[in-house]
């Protein structure tokens, strides 16, 4: 007998279904609709007032910090936008960033309703006189009329928030505006444009733009999209676990960096509704102190701490998740006894995390073990206490394997729209890695450089370049550059193994052929396992300082606690990036290295077919092609076809695509 | 019998419904004027002179106000003062002496500070540095004297300066931990009298320990407030441990924070800092629900 609310002990921001207790913590969600409603207001009214508002929202671990997005959404539906951001732990969080984000997000369904769907449709409602509580009927409407007329509608829409706010980006505008009218790869295209992301040629024309997002157009890109959505549904931006930008090893400025970024939002930026939540005890001990007086009075406006529940809360909330139950064989207090529920009501320091816990344990164990104990006990023998150590393994490892299926959903998503991973995702990644290699240290990140993460290794500096580009042109530059690097610096180029390049870009190929001349570059081609297990990492760690990570018990464990398991479980020394940096060789290595080494008679592509089956064992055509043209340049389809025709008794087809080395060869 | 226009702060029975009605006289005599303030005075603490009566009155009145006890400033009537911050003293509260004229009303910030340093003087009340903030708190929390603040501050200079070759950044010296701690012994009176580091400050006598349940919790929550971040709104428990240390010993300190969440009297957190507990401060803290310490406590 499970319900999903069960398994879902932290919450998640984005989460379908919803079991809330109104009255719980009220008075922050009621201040930030408050802020919501007084923006919505100015902007209607008085425009030239417009500000945006900055509160601050901070509790224990477990104390509904992240669920009070989730009931905002859920209470406002489309008459907001919400934007959920947890920090960068690696690159310093930008405006170029925070834009992505929200037009990341605006593509997310909130209450029903595609969120930039909501965004225009309630514009729409505004500008035609009418409530914006109804957003997708605007645009449906819209929608129906002929082209002309549509392009009508907008364009008066659009010039009546010209009207209101002179300096608006008008092209950006249209663009924006235009996106739920539009057929699915084409706003998909427009979207990923106005999230100021890197396109490539398809993409570009798709959005009808022939570069990407100008680095001057990303502030006034912001203040267009703020601005005008204030006036139907404006946006809010929830920073979430700002605790991760607390860094007690690097000598940083992460913190200032993010201070600087809000204030600059809430300077330059108007319209928006900024929520900043953390833990509380961090935020004084450690983040605000951080910030400068100018940040302080800008970021410090409102700020709420969150209560714990009351007794009566406490029952409250435990009868609203029980009446959720299916199949439940008694009604409340059912799975618990009188006593337990009273010593839940009761207990000092309860949760909403905690209490959900008792009731999931109460639920899998039933109501007379739950009676029975308060279900915590202490270990008292020795065999004791090595039981209780292999629960708590036995639940970090099922922990990292949620983050890993987590990691896996991500990166098949990413796949699907044919691009890299963002590089701030996998410099996180990266940064988590070295905390569990002893021999190599992070010296800086800038995303601007085309080898955004340096690595002290000893003595030695290597330079790190996530290749992350989807267009060949940008590749090339940055190739040309990173040629410049390897001549006086040891250079490692990472590209995610799902996006390689294809044949056909020549030059590209070229310049990459020429980068591996150089002795100090080498590339590393990111298998989709390794790209995982870096992302889960960093998640993991998150989780970790946000005191979101349990064991069997739904104890909450230590940050170090779980670095150790990390330490002792993951052998993170061995992967390959990690062996990479360490200048160590890799399996990838070996495996293209005896294709290379083969004899020069035979040398033309039949070593490096038999290498690349005797590797990967199973593969498209495609993705053999490209294998064997990354490493013999004068390989063609063609002769690797032939190829495979001669080793005929040694291959086995699945199709006409899908090609596998046979397992007696 | 006078006839006079009635202010509306009083709040009297005039129709306002037309400026002409709300012009018309009323008529009342000076008993029943001095009647009015002093229910306006008990409920609100003070009353404007010009919502006193009408102005040939107005002496009369605050002459009768004065002689109930009552002060009287040129734009106003309140209860004195010195009585208003006694009162809010005795609650435990600590007032910052810059913010004194917040905890009052009918009076300015200048007559707020004036009588806090009279209350000072006459041993009513002590002021104490906490932080950079000059702070009045109740006559009875332990404070130190100004001869053992001198004192403590000729051996504090002496340590500063041994402590100095250590500040250069060539150095790379530091010191045991036991070296510093007898270090920081030779400070006067910084020894707790019973188990655990005090905060009480230095010197204080230990107190008799608080005999009813109410007594000891008027003192735990002088000392949650005492002890609680500004900014935060929280205290931290072991602090407030410590400052009852010498009257309470650590298992009835946590059995009445306990008791006192019970009665919903208090909120008790759990520590969610990111492993800032040392091993004193966890054994300070009470035992929360799923392996936590409960390590913040708040006033409901």
């Amino acid at each position: 007998m499970t319900a999903w609310f069960l398994e879902a002990v932290h919450a998640n921001p984005w989460g379908v279904d919803f079991v809330d207790l109104p009255t719980l913590n009220a008075s922050a969600s009621d201040a930030i609709e408050t802020a919501i409603r007084n923006v919505r207001e100015v902007a209607r009214t008085k425009p030239a007032a417009l500000r945006s508002a900055c509160l601050t929202v901070l509790g224990p671990a477990g104390a509904g910090k992240t669920h009070l997005f989730g009931r905002l959404r859920a209470r406002l539906g489309p008459r907001a936008v919400f934007v959920h951001i947890r920090p960068l732990v690696g690159t310093e969080m930008t405006p170029r960033f925070v834009l992505h984000e929200i037009v990341r997000q605006l593509g997310f369904v909130s209450g029903d309703v595609r969120q930039v769907d909501a965004l225009v449709g309630s514009l729409l409602a505004h500008a035609m006189g009418s409530s914006a509580g109804f957003p997708r009927f605007f645009v449906e409407d819209t929608a129906h009329l002929d082209p002309t007329a549509r392009a009508e509608r907008l364009e008066q829409m659009l010039s009546q928030l010209l009207d209101r706010w002179q300096e608006l980006d008008e092209s950006y505008l249209r663009r924006l505006l235009a996106v739920p009218f539009q057929k699915s790869p084409t706003d998909r295209a427009v979207l990923a444009w106005l999230s100021g992301r890197e396109l490539d040629a398809v993409q570009l024309e798709r959005a009808g733009a022939t570069a990407a997002l100008g680095e001057e157009i990303v502030v006034p890109a912001l203040k267009s999209l703020a601005s005008a959505a204030s006036v139907g549904a404006p946006i809010v931006v929830v920073f979430d676990q700002l605790e991760n930008l607390i860094d007690r090893d690097l000598e940083s400025s992460r913190l200032f960096a993010y201070a600087q970024l809000t204030t600059d939002l809430v300077d330059a930026v108007h319209g928006l509704v900024i929520v900043q939540m953390a833990l509380d005890t961090e935020w004084d001990r450690s983040i605000e102190p951080s910030f400068n007086l100018a940040q302080r009075s800008r970021l410090g406006m409102q700020r709420h701490l969150l209560g714990l529940p009351t007794p009566k809360e406490r029952e409250d909330l435990l009868r609203l998740w029980v009446d959720r139950l299916p199949d439940k064989p008694q009604r409340f207090p059912w799975p618990f006894g009188e006593r337990r529920l009273g010593v839940l009501c009761g207990e000092a320091g309860m949760t909403p995390r905690m209490l959900l816990i008792a009731l999931r344990q109460a639920v899998d164990e039933g109501p007379a073990a739950s009676e029975a104990g308060d279900g915590e006990s202490e270990p008292e023998s020795v065999a004791d206490v090595t039981e209780e150590a292999d629960r708590t393994n036995d639940a970090l490892g099922a922990t990292w394997n949620e983050y890993l299926a987590n990691a896996r959903e991500l990166l098949d998503e990413v796949a699907d729209q044919k691009r890299c991973l963002d590089p701030w995702r996998l410099t996180d990644g990266i940064l988590s890695m070295l905390r569990f290699v002893p021999a190599l240290k992070a010296v800086d990140v800038r995303a601007s450089r085309p080898a955004q993460v340096r690595i002290a290794r000893g003595s030695k500096e290597v330079h790190v370049s996530l290749l992350h580009q989807p267009h060949h042109k940008s590749i090339g530059a940055t190739l040309t550059k990173l040629i410049e690097v390897a001549r006086s610096h040891e250079v490692v180029v990472v590209r995610e193994r799902a996006q390689e390049f294809p044949p056909t870009w020549n030059d590209t190929l070229a310049r990459r052929s020429a980068l591996l001349r150089h002795q100090n570059a080498r590339w590393l081609s990111l298998e989709r396992g390794d790209a995982a297990r870096l992302l889960a990492l960093d998640e993991m760690l998150k989780a970790a300082r946000s005191r979101d990570v349990t064991d069997h018990a739904g104890r909450t464990l230590e940050e170090e606690d779980v670095s150790a398991w990390v330490h002792a479980s993951l052998d993170v020394g061995s992967w390959t990036l990690s062996q990479a940096l360490r200048g160590e060789r890799t399996v990838q290595d070996a495996a293209e290295t005896s294709g290379a080494a083969a004899p020069a008679a035979v040398r033309q592509t039949s070593g490096l077919v038999l290498s690349a089956l005797t590797r990967l064992r199973l593969l498209s055509l495609e993705r053999l092609v490209r294998e064997i043209v990354r490493v013999e340049r004068s390989a063609t389809r063609a002769s690797i076809l032939s190829e495979l025709a001669s080793l005929a008794h040694r291959v086995r087809w699945v199709g006409k695509s899908i090609v596998y080395l046979r397992e007696d060869s | 019998m006078i006839s006079a226009a009635l202010s509306p702060t009083m709040g009297p029975p005039v129709s306002t419904s037309r400026k002409s009605a709300a012009r018309k006289p009323v008529a009342l005599d000076l008993s029943e004027w001095v009647a009015r303030a002093r229910h306006t005075l008990h409920e609100q603490g003070f009353i404007k002179v010009a919502a006193l009566g009408p102005r040939p009155l107005r002496s009369a009145i605050i002459g009768q106000l004065r002689a109930d006890g009552f002060e009287a400033s040129k734009s106003t009537v309140r209860r004195p003062l010195a009585e208003q911050l006694r009162d809010a003293l005795k609650n435990g509260t600590f007032i910052p002496l810059k913010t004194a004229h917040t905890f009052l009303v009918g009076g300015t910030a200048l007559e707020a500070k004036k009588a806090a340093l009279d209350l000072v003087r006459k041993g009513q009340a002590h002021l104490v540095l906490r932080t950079k903030s000059e702070t009045l708190v109740p006559p009875t929390a332990d404070v130190v004297d100004r001869e053992e603040v001198r004192s403590a501050r000729v051996v504090l200079a002496a340590l500063l300066k041994r402590l100095q070759p250590l500040a250069k950044p060539t150095s790379q010296a530091t010191l045991l931990r036991s070296d510093l701690q007898a270090l920081l012994d030779e400070v006067p009176s910084t020894k707790p009298p019973h188990r655990g580091a005090s905060t009480r400050g230095i010197g204080s006598a230990p107190k008799p320990a608080p005999a009813s349940s109410d007594e000891r919790l008027r003192h735990l929550f002088a000392a949650i407030e005492a002890t609680r971040d500004e900014r935060l709104g929280l205290s931290f428990v072991p602090n407030v441990v410590r400052r009852l240390a010498p009257d309470m010993d650590v298992e009835t300190t946590h059995a009445l924070l306990l008791d006192a969440s019970r009665r919903e009297l208090l909120e008790l957190r759990p520590e969610s800092g990111l492993g800032r507990l040392s091993q004193q401060d966890l054994r300070d803290c009470p035992p929360g629900p799923q392996g936590t310490r409960l390590s913040w406590a708040r006033r409901l």
